[in-house]
């Protein structure tokens, strides 16, 4: 009112011009400060966006680094990027899990914890395709954050060709706590790969199944070896660890010493001890093929398969002409006399061809190695690799004759698990790391062309993978 | 301006003779290094005393970054020390530097820091081998990190064995 009043005199016009001016003036200088304003917001924004590209560039050729510490903290740093990743993530995907394999199996891991469906569907995919080559990886990713409704396809990979891929099946199903897997868990404690057993021990405690804890005692009794690689040692650390997270102490257990010091025989007593205090219930008797190994001398040729399409299969071939099958407590196979001197002095001439060549192919999951052993002491070591990519024929010429006998000597079959179909398994996995090597001419030094003729003869057993 | 020319001719001769003294420099070490052995052979250094380790110690923890390290560990930390293990395949040919690696291949999952040694090599070279290696050295027990990352928690200086 009192302004009203003070238009009434003849400056009132000037004034309203004045005021009515102004206040156009205030309305443009707001409206020009408010677009520059939004332009600017505009401009932050798409420099955000081209800053978070920039970032997961960086990451993801981080995540192929040759320094094994830097792969898995650079796929951290993307799963801690959390939603804001998902889309670059998805089309690095691609649309098969052939594109997926241009990822990094640590990339690989982390994609099932950024809780989307779209990627999770895109894993499942890939875990599917028997020739993706980070099944494990992907596995393991989707078990870490495991959804109920994906139970059925986790029991599924219990049954997985792949160790690491059963491993992961065997934590989801933990996670989900699905009842209905257990006895088949329970089956998984005479899994012929030994950290497949350790991970259902561990599991089966999990479920109150607490005599399960002495497949990991067992472990502490391991002396095996795989050549120079100490298996039993490696184990004895691996299961003293586990029983130390399940029961808070070790008991004066020392994994570095051998398991019959006075030191590591009393320890082993008071955790058996412990494990009964536990439970009364009574547990099935171990099987073979966990039994604790020891130390098998002579032998003369291995072959070590590891595949990460195919599983893995540890072989040697023995003074004693004993073809062992696996690791641990291997299975055992006594071959005509002879065939382990006839097969060493094929790899003698295969290693004079090869002259100082030592590997063929390059660092990829897949890799097929051979063992030498000359007078027992001196190990020599030749090694097919093969990365993410197909390559067709990366074998030479002068190991594929060798492969060629190798294979010629190993029955078809047998009744212990890491025996089933044990030949077309290794020739499969050979075929999937080093190409074709024509077992079709299959022919033994003898010219036999078959384990039976030359006298294969099953007699006890061990431990392997690849046999599911 | 003669002065000028005379000048700039002097210092494009000045810095023809350092870039030719540099590259003569160049030579001269990239020729040492080719002319090293390879590392292969057998140490014969009666002197050269070391206590041994092993993978299946250094990976009896699980490493966090930020948590301490375990004491056993740690006190091995400027030690000299002979370790076997397995070169990284991804090794390159002709170098100096490699990681020792606990397993022959990473075929049962990710790597952990303390899975693996950064090994400088002093007097060789050496190229991806297959197979089990010895090596020798001071151990140094460090968590060093680069453009960001942690790349390594030990190291070791010194040589191949065997």
């Amino acid at each position: 009112m009192k302004l009203r009043r003070s238009f009434a005199n003849p400056l009132d016009a000037v004034a309203r011009r004045g005021v009515v001016l102004l206040t156009w003036l205030a309305i443009a200088a707001f409206t020009s400060v408010a677009v520059d304003a939004a332009r600017a917001d505009d401009s932050d924004t798409a420099k955000s966006a081209a800053d978070l590209d920039a970032e997961i560039t960086r990451y993801l050729a981080a995540s192929h680094s040759k320094n094994p510490a830097i792969r898995p903290q650079a796929a951290a740093r993307l799963r801690a990027l959390g939603n804001a990743a998902v889309p670059r993530l998805l089309r690095e995907c691609g649309e098969t899990p052939r594109d997926m394999a241009n990822l990094a199996p640590e990339v690989v891991e982390i994609l099932g914890e950024l809780g989307n469906a779209k990627l999770r569907a895109k894993l499942w995919e890939a875990v599917g395709d028997p020739d993706f080559p980070w099944r494990p990886a992907g596995l393991r990713s989707l078990a870490h954050a495991p959804e109920k409704d994906e139970s059925e396809r986790f029991v599924e990979r219990l049954a997985d060709p792949i160790g690491a891929v059963r491993v992961a099946a065997i934590e989801a199903v933990v996670k989900l706590k699905i009842d209905s897997a257990r006895g088949h868990v329970r089956q998984l404690l005479d899994d012929p790969n030994d950290r497949v057993r350790r991970a259902a021990a561990v599991a089966l405690d999990g479920f109150d199944h607490r005599k399960a804890l002495l497949w990991l005692v067992e472990d502490l009794h391991r002396t095996d070896r795989f050549f120079y690689t100490e298996t039993g040692r490696r184990a004895r650390y691996e299961s003293a660890r586990a029983l130390e997270d399940r029961l808070g102490d070790r008991f004066g257990y020392e994994p570095g010493d051998a398991p019959d010091t006075p030191g590591n025989r009393a320890a082993i007593a008071k955790i058996r001890a412990k494990i009964e205090e536990l439970t009364n219930k009574n547990a099935p008797p171990i099987s073979n093929v966990a039994r604790a190994g020891t130390d098998i001398a002579g032998n003369r040729l291995g072959l070590e398969i590891r595949s990460c399409r195919r599983g893995e299969i540890w072989l040697r071939w023995n003074a004693d002409d004993l073809l062992l099958v696996g690791t641990g407590n291997p299975a055992r196979v006594e071959l005509e006399k002879g065939t382990t001197a006839k097969l060493l002095k094929l790899a003698l001439a295969a290693a004079t061809a090869v002259e100082d060549r030592r590997l063929w192919g390059e660092a990829g999951c897949d890799h097929e190695q051979f063992y030498l052993a000359i007078e027992g002491e001196t190990v020599d070591t030749f090694r097919v690799s093969k990365g993410p990519a197909p390559v067709a024929d990366l074998r030479p010429d002068a190991l594929d004759a060798l492969v060629r006998a190798l294979v010629a000597t190993l029955p078809e079959s047998g009744s212990d698990p890491r025996l089933t179909d044990l030949r077309d398994r290794t020739r499969r996995a050979l075929e999937a790391v080093g190409g074709t090597f024509d077992p079709a001419s299959a022919k033994p030094n003898d010219g036999k062309t078959d384990a039976s003729e030359a006298g294969a003869t099953e007699t006890g057993g061990g431990e392997d993978d690849g046999s599911r | 301006m003669t002065p000028t020319l005379n000048s700039t001719a002097m210092t494009n001769r000045t810095k023809l003779a350092v870039l030719s003294f540099l590259g003569l420099c160049m030579f001269a070490g990239f020729s040492a290094i080719a002319a090293e052995p390879r590392a292969a052979a057998p140490s014969t250094d009666a002197a050269f005393r070391a206590d041994t380790i092993d993978f299946d110690e250094l990976m009896d923890f699980e490493y966090v970054r930020g948590k301490p390290i375990p004491a056993n560990i740690r006190k091995l930390d400027g030690k000299t020390v002979t370790i076997e293990g397995y070169m990284d395949t991804y090794t390159p040919e002709n170098t100096r530097q490699f990681f020792l690696m606990s397993a022959s291949c990473a075929c049962d999952g990710e790597v952990e820091l303390n899975h693996f040694i950064d090994v400088s090599l002093t007097s060789q070279v050496t190229g991806y081998r297959p197979g089990r290696l010895t090596v020798e050295g001071t151990f140094t027990v460090k968590e060093v990190e680069e453009d960001g990352f942690l790349v390594s928690i030990f190291q070791l200086e010194g040589r191949i064995t065997s």
